[in-house]
């Protein structure tokens, strides 16, 4: 589906914002993009996108060079999360919404429909389905300025779904919008993505969206690829400590030699954290019921988002050693 | 063909909606569009109470010439407002949505934007003036005639739109074009109200070579009114505004493909 060789994308004004990136990205595959501000995935999804041309390198999306598509490529889904620039106003990300702001809904999914030649009957009953799973019935005979923007972010998704895009870039869809029309677009995504039939890119800065979509994850760093595998294997080989919080009737054991990372007591409360490969969870929940009162005790698992701060922070060190 | 033009009544429906959302207000603008414009056209008309004529061109002649800047522009603006907002849709990053869709960029471009109050407001002051100036210049109405005036309006529109094509193009270089547009658009526009031959040459050849306004609207006007001042210019100019407006146009569009793979290299 999208296969990327040395991929580089270096601007007029010298900035290098995607660096030998070599990548491939299975047919009905989804994957998560993620990486901080700067970090080069606006530039790899035009890339992508071929809204721009590749320093060096190479790239085929459909077996297709993105820069030679023609009307007859397959259509290329992207929803572009908006950027909130004070208390009120927001515009949207790199490539603005499908949507045009001042004409009602219907409307924008019949122009859509038109320039993407979809048959008016399939486009109808495509419309149907989707305003149904979105709840956006009721809004058809708004104009776009009217929704909130949960409500518009949820007729975006909508919009570009309506061309049953074979390849759907999602960046940064969730920025500002509610809890509820999140929890919508996720779902939808998840069966989207479940159904392996359409290729998901969801560029984010929230990891746990991320896991909750993709089976895979990509992680940019200044341009090049960090990290690029699944969520599990990304825990396995980057394990973090688990914690374990424990309260006691009275005063807390003693850890003696048990072979943890470092453990804090205070009056009858402990936290303390620990290498699974080293204890596991079972022997040092068993030892502390055994060795003392034990009242209520809390097993953390170290979350993505702390395992790839910590990835961070050692590609900056090593950086760091570098120069 | 008919994929097209059905683009184009969806996007016309949209537009005409979306500018009509509050009618009182759209028609007071019409009306103001309409009003600005004939400002100008009132004050050609005083001073020609006073000068009788301008290089023997009598007021109904003048209009007459008139007309076709207010035809040209509201059949232009029609198909050719994105171009005119151009730097905007750059800026505001609409343009990579526009490269994303399986359409030509331009045809997307052209469909999409409809300035329809200014289109109203220009179309139908410049009628007023024909109905009005055709009969008392003595314009004889034949199919032979009819059509010709027909070609040289669609001719002016792509004369004008080959222009905005232009800068268009030159914005993916310099992201700001819109001064270069109020010193070779607006103002040639203002020179070509007035007959070609009372500039000095610079300015006529600015507006033969340069910007051929003088092919929107003085040398088809020629064509009708056969004003002895003619006899400065090759008959011929007379009869090929049409086709300046297609080889133009054509000119035009190359350079912005050129310009497009400019754009689409260096990013943005």
């Amino acid at each position: 589906m999208i296969v990327m060789k040395e991929l580089s994308k270096t601007f007029p004004d010298n900035v290098t914002a995607v660096k030998n990136i070599s990548l491939h990205i299975a047919p009905g595959e989804s994957v998560g993009l993620i990486g901080a501000n700067g970090a080069g995935k606006t530039t790899l999804i035009k890339l992508i996108c071929g809204m721009c041309k590749p320093t060096s390198g190479y790239l085929r999306v459909f077996g297709e060079d993105p820069l030679r598509r023609s009307k007859n490529s397959p259509p290329i889904g992207l929803v572009s999360g908006a950027v909130i620039t004070d208390g009120y106003n927001y515009h949207y990300g790199h490539a603005s919404a499908v949507l045009q702001d001042d004409i009602e809904l219907s409307l924008n999914l019949e122009i859509v429909g038109n320039i993407y030649r979809i048959p008016k009957t399939l486009r109808l009953r495509r419309t149907d389905d989707l305003t149904k799973a979105f709840g956006l019935n009721d809004l058809l005979h708004y104009r776009v300025n009217q929704l909130s923007l949960g409500q518009r972010m949820k007729a975006e998704l909508a919009a570009v779904l309506l061309l049953a895009p074979k390849l759907l870039i999602l960046d940064e869809p969730f920025i500002g919008v509610d809890a509820a029309s999140r929890q919508t677009m996720r779902n939808m995504l998840r069966s989207l993505a479940a159904k392996n039939d359409t290729t998901v890119i969801l560029t984010t800065h929230n990891v746990l969206e991320a896991e909750q979509i993709c089976s895979r994850i990509l992680l940019l760093d200044s341009g090049t690829l960090a990290y690029n595998g699944s969520i599990d294997r990304l825990k396995r080989s980057h394990i973090g400590l688990n914690r374990v919080r424990a309260s006691f009737d009275d005063m807390p054991p003693d850890l003696g030699d048990m072979p943890v990372a470092r453990y804090t007591a205070e009056n009858t409360c402990m936290t303390i954290e620990y290498d699974v490969s080293n204890i596991s969870s079972r022997d040092l929940s068993g030892y502390l019921i055994k060795g003392s009162r034990l009242s209520d005790i809390i097993i953390e698992k170290p979350t993505v988002e702390q395992i790839i701060r910590e990835i961070y922070k050692e590609e900056q060190n090593g950086n760091d050693d570098k120069c | 063909m008919k994929d097209i033009l059905s683009l184009f009544f969806a996007y016309a429906r949209s537009g005409l909606k979306s500018r009509f959302q509050y009618k009182v207000d759209a028609i007071v603008v019409i009306f103001a569009v309409f009003l600005r414009e004939a400002g100008g056209v009132i004050a050609m008309y005083l001073a020609l109470q006073k000068f009788g004529t301008i290089n023997d061109w009598s007021i109904d002649e003048l209009l007459f010439l008139f007309s076709l800047i207010f035809i040209t522009y509201g059949i232009f603006i029609v198909f050719f407002m994105a171009l005119r907002d151009f730097p905007d849709w750059i800026k505001h990053g609409d343009f990579d949505r526009v490269l994303l869709r399986p359409r030509g960029v331009l045809t997307q471009l052209v469909l999409c934007g409809a300035d329809w109050l200014a289109a109203f407001g220009h179309g139908t002051l410049g009628i007023l003036l024909l109905i009005i100036s055709a009969n008392r210049v003595g314009v004889e109405w034949n199919v032979k005639t009819v059509l010709y005036y027909l070609m040289c309006v669609i001719g002016g529109v792509l004369i004008q739109g080959a222009v905005f094509l232009a800068f268009s193009a030159i914005t993916f270089y310099v992201l700001e074009t819109n001064s270069l547009k109020e010193i070779f658009y607006w103002n040639m526009r203002k020179f070509a109200i007035y007959p070609l031959s009372i500039y000095n040459k610079f300015i006529q050849a600015i507006l033969i070579f340069v910007v051929p306004f003088a092919f929107v609207n003085y040398f088809p006007a020629q064509f009708f009114l056969q004003k002895p001042d003619m006899a400065s210019y090759p008959t011929w100019f007379m009869y090929i505004t049409p086709i300046v407006g297609i080889v133009l146009y054509a000119l035009a569009y190359a350079f912005w493909r050129f310009s497009l793979r400019f754009y689409k290299s260096t990013g943005n």
